[in-house]
């Protein structure tokens, strides 16, 4: 079954190597379990230059553009022209949308006068997808950005459209309740690992509302496909989480 | 033949979730999951006398798909601890032991630890018998252990993949590799990876022993984290029940 994954990952990860994070690495395992798209995001503009970083992602998308979606990270913490910048990238039509990181660039989502107030606006002006991961991947040691940050953003900007990622069990019954009251929010499945949760979060929202991603290459995509693949779905139901939701969402031609 | 070292039975209402025997052995017919090493959630969270016997009772209606790990929830039970560890294994013919780190809540700081002084009998008569013992903990508590008691075979739970752990499976795989009566049990929610590969790299294939953490994962995801690696097929076979076999003799 094709596949459109929304997370994946390309740069330097700073914790430790990793072995299949290169291009050819990245396209090997995408062909490997039938990923036709992936949207990757910087590590560098996470934990450095958020600009070089877009640039590094943007120019593999260029060489792949059949195969690999940006979503581009910004800093309003650094840098400068920040929605001169969000106009340029939202202008390529290889990029999908935009990814914040407030814990990685300290500022809160929800807190009055927050440096990601205008970008927020913006995105909800011009009905730009915001990918907000709660964690970067699934391992225990990394930071968590509170639930509560993003529902005080969605107050805010209720008309946004928000990728919910990076959510584990323990967020997942704080997390119905939102996707429940915003109908534009959709949840990313990279981190969602206990068993039944994909299940009951469908039956709370529906199933057009999960979008398949791996964390590829911090996760390995071999798990976050066998989760969703033996999952209580229907085949139906498999076929729009894996792909068509996304390509629904993102605007994408079969 | 697939041996799964890390099955819970019984209610886990932290969880929200409860293990059933019959749920339990549907679901490993469907990943071709021969034997499951149990531990019963009532004797983790709340009386390990009550639970260890209701796994017993379980253990004799499938004595061929069940193993059992005698449960110490809190070893400041003192003698009352070690005596359980005892009948379990001379009375019900339990091959484990389950011993348990338990955090602090909304913090990674120890309250109740596999290293604490009153868990030392528990572990030395657990050793005496040839017991499996699985621990949940971080790598700075299983260490200690480890040098305290070579004779024990210690397999710390989730590689280091939990909170109390911090994640960091480096760390685990470090102390593994320092002291030789470690083991790993693959059994988690993080899907990191090269994970195991790099375990196997370092270890050696011998020293990972799959599990599951079912019902909290199924069994199929778990299999991924063995499955969906560049292992060679012996190297798998090992992790998947091989090991196992060899340690306890099966």
């Amino acid at each position: 079954m094709r596949k459109f994954d929304v997370t994946g990952y390309f740069g330097t990860w700073p914790y430790w190597p990793l072995r299949h994070g290169s291009p050819d690495e990245l396209l090997r395992l995408m062909d490997r379990y039938q990923i036709e798209r992936l949207v990757l995001g910087s590590l560098r503009a996470i934990f450095s230059d958020w600009e070089e970083g877009n640039e590094e992602v943007r120019r593999l998308a260029r060489r792949y553009p059949d195969r690999f979606r940006v979503a581009v990270t910004i800093n309003p913490v650094l840098g400068h022209d920040h929605l001169e910048r969000a106009e340029e990238y939202r202008q390529d039509e290889l990029v999908v949308g935009l990814r914040l990181y407030p814990i990685y660039h300290d500022y809160e989502l929800a807190s009055e006068g927050n440096a990601g107030l205008p970008l927020l606006a913006y995105a909800a002006e011009t009905a730009w997808p915001v990918f907000i991961p709660l964690r970067l991947m699934m391992n225990w040691g990394l930071p968590v950005l509170p639930l509560t940050q993003v529902a005080g953003m969605l107050a805010r900007f209720p008309q946004l459209t928000v990728i919910l990622g990076g959510v584990n069990y323990g967020e997942v019954k704080h997390a119905l309740p939102l996707l429940r009251a915003y109908p534009r929010v959709f949840l990313e499945t990279s981190c969602v690992q206990l068993q039944g949760a994909l299940e009951r979060i469908a039956a709370g929202i529906g199933v057009e509302r999960l979008l398949f991603g791996t964390g590829m290459p911090l996760q390995n995509p071999g798990c976050e496909v066998a989760k969703i693949a033996h999952a209580a779905f229907s085949e139906a139901e498999r076929a729009q989480i894996f792909a068509e939701n996304a390509r629904r969402l993102f605007d994408e031609k079969r | 033949m697939i041996i799964d070292a890390h099955v819970h039975l019984g209610p886990m209402p932290l969880f929200r979730v409860e293990g059933r025997v019959d749920d339990l052995l549907r679901a490993a017919d469907r990943s071709g999951i021969e034997k499951l090493f149990c531990t019963e959630a009532i004797a983790l969270y709340y009386d390990f006398r009550e639970g260890n016997e209701r796994l017993y009772r379980i253990m004799r209606q499938h004595p061929d798909r069940i193993l059992g790990y005698c449960t110490i929830s809190s070893a400041r039970y003192g003698a009352k601890a070690v005596e359980e560890v005892e009948r379990c294994a001379q009375d019900y013919g339990m091959r484990g032991l389950k011993i348990y780190s338990f955090s602090i809540p909304g913090t990674r700081e120890p309250f109740l630890s596999v290293d604490d002084e009153w868990m030392y009998p528990v572990v030395e008569k657990a050793a005496e018998y040839g017991m499996v013992i699985l621990a949940h903990c971080n790598a700075e508590e299983i260490a200690h252990l480890a040098s305290l008691f070579p004779q024990a075979i210690l397999v710390m739970a989730h590689m280091g993949n939990t909170a109390h752990a911090r994640g960091d499976w480096h760390r685990a795989i470090a102390v593994a590799q320092r002291y030789p009566n470690i083991y790993l049990d693959t059994s988690t929610s993080s899907t990191d990876f090269d994970c195991v590969e790099t375990a196997v790299a370092i270890l050696g294939a011998e020293r990972l022993l799959f599990g599951s953490d079912w019902p909290l994962f199924s069994h199929e995801f778990a299999l991924a984290r063995i499955r969906e690696t560049a292992l060679s097929p012996e190297e798998q076979a090992l992790i998947l029940g091989g090991n196992l076999r060899r340690l306890l003799g099966l």
